[in-house]
């Protein structure tokens, strides 16, 4: 077992008003994919669901930004980060 | 809805025919392309007597179905001499489905080119009224003069002086439900074609209009509902941002179209964003989330306001914000707005114009960021001058006589607001379409899904591997909501809207509709453009993005244009 680090997600827009924060500090005892992640945070935030499609995996389409760099959902999210949380695009 | 409207401009007739059989279960986009490609001869001159104007709205047009009012405007393009649609919003589409109407084709020219007409369309019929006192006139103007004769719930189809003289970026516009000319069937000069027939306007009265019909009204309408509701949900973002939402988010990603597409970030992003636009328009009084059409519940457009707190331009979209914004290294929104405006009701399109001007600042005709420079433009422009002519033809004959070799354009029309580079997905439809450089044929947005198994998780926007097999999937699940009437951007193109879909069209017709249906509706729709383009010449060979953007890395992203041409010239083999 590695050591804990945290994951801060920013939420963007609408997910900061369904649960009134702007920013979630996720704990972890181990690296996580980032598919699983996003499982995490929703079982854990089930109102973070409400503006989300799900796919014909019966997962979630969301967008997870790090820096300036989309994660893949089979990126491993391994250590003490800021990533900002983002419905799928749409418009143009 | 089973009947067409025949406008002969030569015959100075308009005729209402009962629809062939065949075209039962064509609307929108399938329908515009399938009767170009019945009735137009491919290689016919696009300004000529021989090319139609198709309007269409879509299958699920005039229904309780939420945002079905898209009208489907469609001819052989004077910008690219290939096949076009262009597709608009506001409440048209609705009328005249209400009205009963599949298409209204207008044909032929008229021996005597000093008249001009309006087609004037109501539940009795419609009429073809010689109408010369718009001529000239601003869209805003002309709106508002038509409103004044024929009252506020009157649908208005217009060409500005753009169409009248008949340059290759007019635009048809639509009015939208304040009467305002804000929608607009943007690309591939629809609006030379309308201009090259002398129709000013079509103007569509459906106050008398029947009640609409259903197989299983009850059921449609519970689908509608809880269909909505759902849209409500999922597209807060772009209700409260608009389009504009992605300017940030695209400028993070690096792939923002900056300086005629040579940069992917711009320094001024945030001035042009939509966060800086809804706060000004809050400030300023105007409505940050106006539906364009009445039955739209997700509410995308906006108002925006000038200083003194004056209705300034409807509605500023991400496009023509990324176009004429970052692309020309303008990073003051009421510049951007007052160019919207002038393109509004001059009735040509944003996205080609402002390709147009950075394709000039490239050649050294302004330098990037000149606000007053492109004014002066935009005053050439009105004056009809032999620059104002030339950017007029579209960014590929600006860049062509002034000599630019870095010209973002493909097939003759120009890119979107996304460079090539940084979103690859939209760059294969961008080389791909049969109508050119279109983000709206299959525009591959991080965390859109396509409809098969191997498309659900979807590629990272700059790595080249699973791109095609995406734009493939997204150029489809497009293509059926346009042949709905449905705005692809406010219910998903994605398989769920597929499913809803077929429910619909199965309650609305009284026919079973699969999935599987409304899919094949897709692929249809597509290949009918494709052959149209074939016949016309356009072929596989032309499906390329221009050499530069696989040569020259972009900034941030450090990525060219990679993906193999011959995967982009197979593209639509075995389909």
């Amino acid at each position: 077992m590695g050591e804990k680090f945290t994951v801060t997600v920013e939420l963007s827009y609408p997910f900061n008003e369904l649960i009134s924060q702007d920013k979630l500090n996720i704990e972890l005892k181990q690296p996580i994919l980032a598919r699983e992640f996003v499982r995490l945070l929703m079982d854990t935030y089930p109102d973070l669901l409400r503006p989300l499609e799900k796919n014909e995996n019966g997962e979630v389409s969301v967008l997870l930004l790090k820096g300036a760099v989309l994660l893949s959902m089979q990126e491993e999210i391994a250590e003490e980060c800021r990533i900002r949380l983002m419905l799928p695009l749409s418009g143009g | 809805m089973d009947k067409f409207l025949r406008v002969n401009m030569k015959k100075l007739s308009a005729t209402c025919e009962k629809s062939q059989e065949k075209y039962a279960y064509m609307g929108g986009r399938m329908l515009t392309g399938q009767l170009l490609l019945d009735e137009v001869t491919p290689t016919c001159e696009p300004l000529g007597r021989h090319n139609k104007l198709i309007i269409a709205p879509g299958l699920l047009g005039g229904t309780q179905a939420p945002m079905s009012s898209r009208l489907s405007v469609g001819a052989k393009s004077p910008l690219t001499g290939g096949i076009k649609e262009a597709n608009v919003g506001g409440p048209v589409g609705q009328k005249l489905s209400r009205l009963g109407y599949k298409a209204i084709i207008i044909e032929e020219k008229p021996e005597n080119e000093q008249d001009w007409y309006i087609v004037k369309i109501d539940h009795e019929g419609a009429e073809l009224l010689k109408d010369n006192s718009l001529v000239g006139l601003d869209n805003y103007d002309a709106c508002a003069l038509l409103q004044e004769k024929h009252g506020k719930n009157i649908g208005i189809f217009i060409i500005g002086v753009a169409g009248e003289r008949q340059y290759p970026l007019a635009t048809c516009a639509c009015a939208d439900a304040d009467g305002i000319p804000a929608r607009h069937a943007g690309r591939g000069g629809m609006g030379a074609v309308m201009g090259s027939k002398k129709v000013k306007a079509v103007l569509i009265d459906d106050s008398k209009a029947p009640a609409m019909e259903y197989s299983d009204k009850d059921e449609f309408f519970a689908l509608s509902k809880n269909w909505a509701k759902d849209c409500i949900e999922s597209k807060k973002l772009l209700t409260k941002l608009g389009t504009s939402n992605l300017v940030m988010t695209t400028n993070l990603m690096g792939c923002l179209a900056t300086r005629n597409f040579s940069q992917g970030s711009f320094e001024g992003a945030a001035e042009i964003s939509g966060e800086r636009m809804y706060e000004t328009i809050v400030a300023r009084g105007g409505n940050p989330s106006h539906g364009c059409y009445k039955g739209c519940v997700v509410r995308c457009s906006n108002v925006y306001n000038g200083p003194d707190g004056k209705h300034m331009t409807s509605s500023l979209e991400f496009e023509t914000l990324v176009l004429m914004g970052s692309n020309l290294a303008i990073n003051d929104l009421d510049a951007v707005a007052r160019i919207d405006r002038f393109c509004d009701g001059f009735g040509a399109d944003t996205m080609e114009l402002g390709v147009a001007f950075g394709t000039a600042m490239e050649g050294g005709i302004l330098p990037f960021g000149d606000v007053a420079g492109v004014m002066d433009l935009i005053e050439q422009i009105k004056q009809n001058t032999i620059l104002g002519r030339v950017l007029t033809q579209g960014a590929t004959i600006t860049g062509r006589v002034l000599g630019v070799s870095r010209i973002a354009a493909v097939k003759g029309q120009s890119m979107a607001a996304y460079d090539p580079r940084g979103l690859k997905g939209t760059a294969v439809t961008y080389a791909t379409a049969p109508m050119g450089a279109d983000h709206t044929y299959g525009n591959c947005m991080p965390g859109r899904p396509g409809y098969r198994p191997e498309t659900q998780e979807t590629p990272h926007p700059t790595k080249a591997e699973g791109q095609v097999e995406w734009a493939k999937d997204m150029q489809i699940l497009t293509a059926f909501c346009d042949a709905m009437g449905l705005c692809y951007i406010a219910v998903s193109a994605s398989l769920s809207t597929a499913r809803m879909v077929a429910k619909l069209l199965s309650a609305r017709y009284g026919r079973e509709f699969t999935v599987e249906d409304v899919i094949q509706i897709g692929k249809d729709t597509i290949l009918t453009e494709v052959e149209f383009n074939n016949r016309a010449g356009i072929t596989k060979a032309h499906n390329y993005i221009p050499e530069h953007f696989v040569e020259e890395k972009l900034s941030p992203v450090a990525e060219t244009f990679d993906i193999d041409k011959k995967e982009l010239e197979d593209f639509y083999d075995n389909f």
